[in-house]
């Protein structure tokens, strides 16, 4: 991620965005090779020489901020570094500094009073370690950073990096904000879930407001927030931003509070060109539900499915059923699958389906999983067991018993 | 009813409509009462007011018993300082100069409360001074959060970046919190440290309260109010050590002074065809804007930087610095520079040891030792010794350059004037003569400490 010095904005009006550079603009594509090679170049070299190169090749161009943008990437990505010298450096230290310590003051000129020179303390030590005196020398501050050695660098497609280079961009601008909000509609629950799952690994907590058809707006911020505005969780937000380009159909505002104490918004939505690094994590997830889904379609019903998920707002945490059955007649039902859990993970499943408390929700559970019909009796929905596949006629048996109901959803206001 | 800690807040658990106390206020995010978590000891005095039974979950701070081993004796100033905290509640402020035995007044503090303690300081390098000094102090462990490490231990010392970033998890297990160096505090992000902290006792330490934003008013709220104040000069000579000041002016060599001018041509002119004018607040706003926008603005500026550089004269100081350790070589010399760069031409040039933000934990302490010892009689350091490294030995300190920031030199200054017997401290500024440096000593030199130099005000 880029340093808050990197971030390069425009403002208009209210709101603040970050300056994004087209990734497919030639002016760019050959800054970002150019980079590439000077590291590439610099492999057994020094950090120090590696900046110096850089600088040299920032030189009086407008355009440095955006090189040093990307240099970090480079360096943070995509850099290994090594020390090098005859003997560990520290311990080179305490011996030069202890010996010039016996001939202190060490001076330019040898004089009668004081006639020792760093040149004569860096021979002896040359001597007594069998090595040349700029070796030493060499050696004696091997492991600062700049002198580190750049052993290994693995060279990023431009196009990559400069993808990359806008989403640490509009990651940067989220380190100042104090309230995410969030507007998703119909995602696939799989992608709902990925979204959840990392709002709750970033420790930020969520207020949604909405339903399926409407859309949910969700906003974002952490426990402190109720008493002040806070940028303290602007790191997590930032971090949180890749999960949310995964996402299909969302949009996003971000309430920004400025050095000068000015607030302005920034706003993003999955029309905008950035590419999450992310990997998908959602293929296991989508194989069962695709499968199921495909069968479904096949079998003989006036019950139709979507995949286009509810969020069921339990307020310390979410459910978000994986089907969605809508019947001519009116009645609607959900359907959530309890596939391959580790033990203490379905105690607290089975605890957020109690507390969803819906009579309308649906549970296919595996029967890989050690639970009984002992710890479902106070579930208020129908529940079943499944073996490898899901079967379209365990679904519609209980869909059958789902009765019929007023205008308004039981629990929706939970 | 339950009170928890919980990510830097308290939350009621189990709540069935009892009264509470007014901090609280609803959470309709997840469905609790929730409160700032440093409203722990009002809450708790609502609640035993009102003879309220609450399940209270949320401290996991231990009670210790603690016996403080060899320390001084307490001066007077320390005394009262200590007893002024007590009677403010265990709840405040004390604002002594460097070097005039802080750290003593936070040890007896530590023992009074007798309570987990966070010890919360801005550096790496104080971070390790306190780990020594508790370590030798108390016989208990010491635990470390910054730095590299993250264990807590019933005495804990926690850099500021630190604290701000783990108090939401470890807000509950500390009783008392010490922030030293005080006036850090009350910004943005670090005041976040003292509001998720449940900490019934708290004390902060330092030599200027006063912060140039203003925020040094959050304090009261944050740590409480100041309890002991007394200033530099009714101590000196009494309890530090006597000082004075000499001031070097050096001649760039020729070639730096060349450069200088040329570097400083060409900034001026850009400045001069811009109608940039740097003394108006919003000349340097104008160049730096014009600066990013062209290459000649890009070139003037990259000049502005080399004349700042050359400025400080380098070369011929050097020359001035290798007179001073001739002039004193059996005194414990302390050199301070102000970008590392310098501060490891000297360490090779002279062959000294030098420390840094680069320098590791390990290697810092063996240099301080060994200094302390007399095995080394040099150090050159940047900006990482400022604040309250205790050196007792140094008895020559030498700024070669500096910022103008009247805070960092006094602290400086400190450094040199712990009290030891007979002991009488030089401090030596070597100055760049006809640059811009000049106006910079002047502007550090304007403080109480160095009273009879002020020309704006009349000495003490």
């Amino acid at each position: 991620m880029l340093t808050s010095d990197l971030l390069l904005t425009q403002s208009r009006g209210p709101y603040i965005a970050p300056r994004y550079i087209d990734v497919d603009d030639e002016k760019f594509i050959e800054l970002a090779d150019g980079l590439i090679a000077l590291f590439q170049a610099h492999e057994g070299r020094t950090r120090g020489q590696l900046n110096a190169a850089l600088d040299a090749h920032q030189g009086d161009r407008t355009d440095y901020r955006i090189q040093r943008g990307l240099n970090k990437l480079l360096f943070d990505d995509h850099c290994e570094f090594h020390i090098d010298g005859p003997i560990p450096a520290d311990q080179l230290r305490d011996e030069v500094f202890s010996f010039a310590r016996e001939n202190h003051p060490i001076v330019r000129e040898p004089g009668p009073l004081y006639p020792t020179t760093a040149a004569h303390v860096l021979e002896h030590m040359a001597l007594k370690y069998q090595v040349s005196s700029e070796e030493i020398e060499r050696g004696l501050y091997a492991d600062l950073t700049e002198n580190h050695l750049l052993s290994t660098f693995t060279a990023p497609d431009a196009n990559r990096l400069l993808n990359r280079y806008n989403v640490a961009l509009a990651q940067a601008m989220l380190y100042r904000c104090e309230i995410l909000y969030l507007s998703v509609f119909k995602n696939l629950p799989h992608r709902y879930k990925q979204l959840f799952k990392f709002i709750k690994f970033y420790r930020l907590i969520h207020a949604i407001e909405g339903d399926v058809d409407a859309g949910y707006e969700i906003a974002l911020d952490g426990p402190v927030s109720l008493f002040r505005h806070s940028q303290k969780y602007g790191l997590q937000m930032a971090v949180f931003l890749p999960a949310l380009l995964l996402c299909t159909r969302w949009s996003m505002r971000a309430d920004i509070l400025r050095k000068d104490g000015r607030r302005q918004q920034f706003i993003l939505d999955d029309k905008s060109p950035l590419v999450s690094h992310y990997r998908d994590q959602t293929l296991y997830d989508s194989l069962l539900e695709e499968t199921f889904a495909a069968r479904f379609a096949q079998s003989n019903t006036a019950w139709h499915m979507e995949r286009e998920s509810e969020i069921i707002n339990l307020k310390e945490t979410v459910m978000i059923p994986d089907f969605t059955f809508h019947h001519p007649d009116g009645r609607t039902a959900l359907l959530e699958i309890v596939g391959y859990w580790r033990p203490e993970y379905l105690r607290r499943k089975l605890e957020k389906l109690r507390r969803a408390g819906r009579s309308d929700l649906i549970i296919a559970i595996s029967s890989r999983l050690n639970v009984s019909q002992d710890d479902l009796k106070d579930l208020s929905g129908e529940a079943f067991f499944f073996k490898e596949r899901i079967q379209p006629r365990d679904v519609l048996a209980c869909l059958e018993r789902i009765p019929a109901l007023p205008a308004q959803r039981a629990g929706a206001s939970l | 009813m339950r009170l928890c800690f919980e990510e830097g807040t308290l939350v009621l658990r189990d709540y069935a409509d009892q009264e509470i106390p007014s901090p609280f206020v609803w959470d309709a995010r997840v469905d609790l009462y929730r409160a700032q978590a440093h409203f722990y000891r009002e809450s708790m005095a609502f609640f035993r007011a009102r003879n309220l039974v609450v399940d209270n979950a949320a401290p996991r701070y231990r009670t210790l018993d603690l016996s403080l081993g060899q320390t001084p004796a307490l001066h007077p100033h320390q005394r009262e300082s200590i007893d002024a905290w007590e009677q403010h509640r265990r709840r405040g402020i004390v604002v002594l100069p460097t070097g005039a035995g802080k750290s003593l007044v936070a040890l007896h503090a530590i023992h009074s409360v007798q309570r987990s303690a966070l010890i919360v300081v801005p550096t790496i390098d104080l971070m390790n001074q306190w780990y020594d000094l508790l370590t030798q102090s108390f016989s208990c462990p010491v635990g470390l959060l910054g730095g590299g490490y993250h264990e807590l231990a019933a005495l804990t010392v926690s850099t500021y970046d630190s604290a701000y970033m783990h108090m939401e998890r470890y807000g509950n297990r500390f009783g008392l919190l010490v922030y030293d160096e005080v006036h850090h505090l009350p910004g943005e992000m670090y005041s976040h440290s003292a509001e998720m902290s449940i900490a019934p006792y708290r004390l902060g330490l330092t030599a200027t309260i006063e912060r140039a934003d203003g925020r040094h008013v959050l304090l009261d709220a944050l740590v409480g109010p100041i309890a002991y104040e007394k200033g530099i000069r009714p101590l000196s000579g009494e309890y530090l050590s006597e000082y004075r000041i000499e001031r070097r002016q050096v001649d760039m060599v020729a070639e730096e002074r060349v450069a200088y001018e040329a570097a400083r041509q060409t900034y001026r002119d850009f400045l001069e065809e811009k109608n940039i004018r740097m003394g108006t607040q919003n000349g340097w706003r104008r160049f730096v804007q014009l600066s990013s926008n062209s290459s000649a603005g890009r070139r003037a500026m990259l000049a502005y930087r080399t004349h700042r550089q050359l400025a400080l004269g380098t070369t011929a100081k050097l020359r001035v610095l290798e007179d001073i350790f001739k002039a004193h070589p059996r005194d414990r010399v302390l050199v301070f520079a102000n970008d590392n760069q310098t501060v490891y031409q000297i360490a090779r040039q002279f062959l000294v040891p030098a420390i840094t933000h680069q320098t590791r934990t390990k290697e810092r302490k063996h240099i301080l030792e060994k200094f302390n010892r007399g095995d080394y009689l040099a150090l050159v350091t940047s900006k990482v010794l400022n604040e309250g490294v205790n050196m007792p030995e140094a008895n020559v300190a030498v700024v070669l350059s500096g910022s103008a920031t009247i805070r960092e030199h006094v602290q400086r200054l400190g450094r040199i004037l712990r009290r030891r017997q007979g002991k009488r401290a030089v401090l030596y500024e070597v100055v760049s003569a006809n640059t811009i440096e000049e106006r910079m000593s002047q502007q550090r030199s304007r403080h109480e400490a160095y009273g009879a130099r002020n020309e704006d005000e009349p000495a003490a």
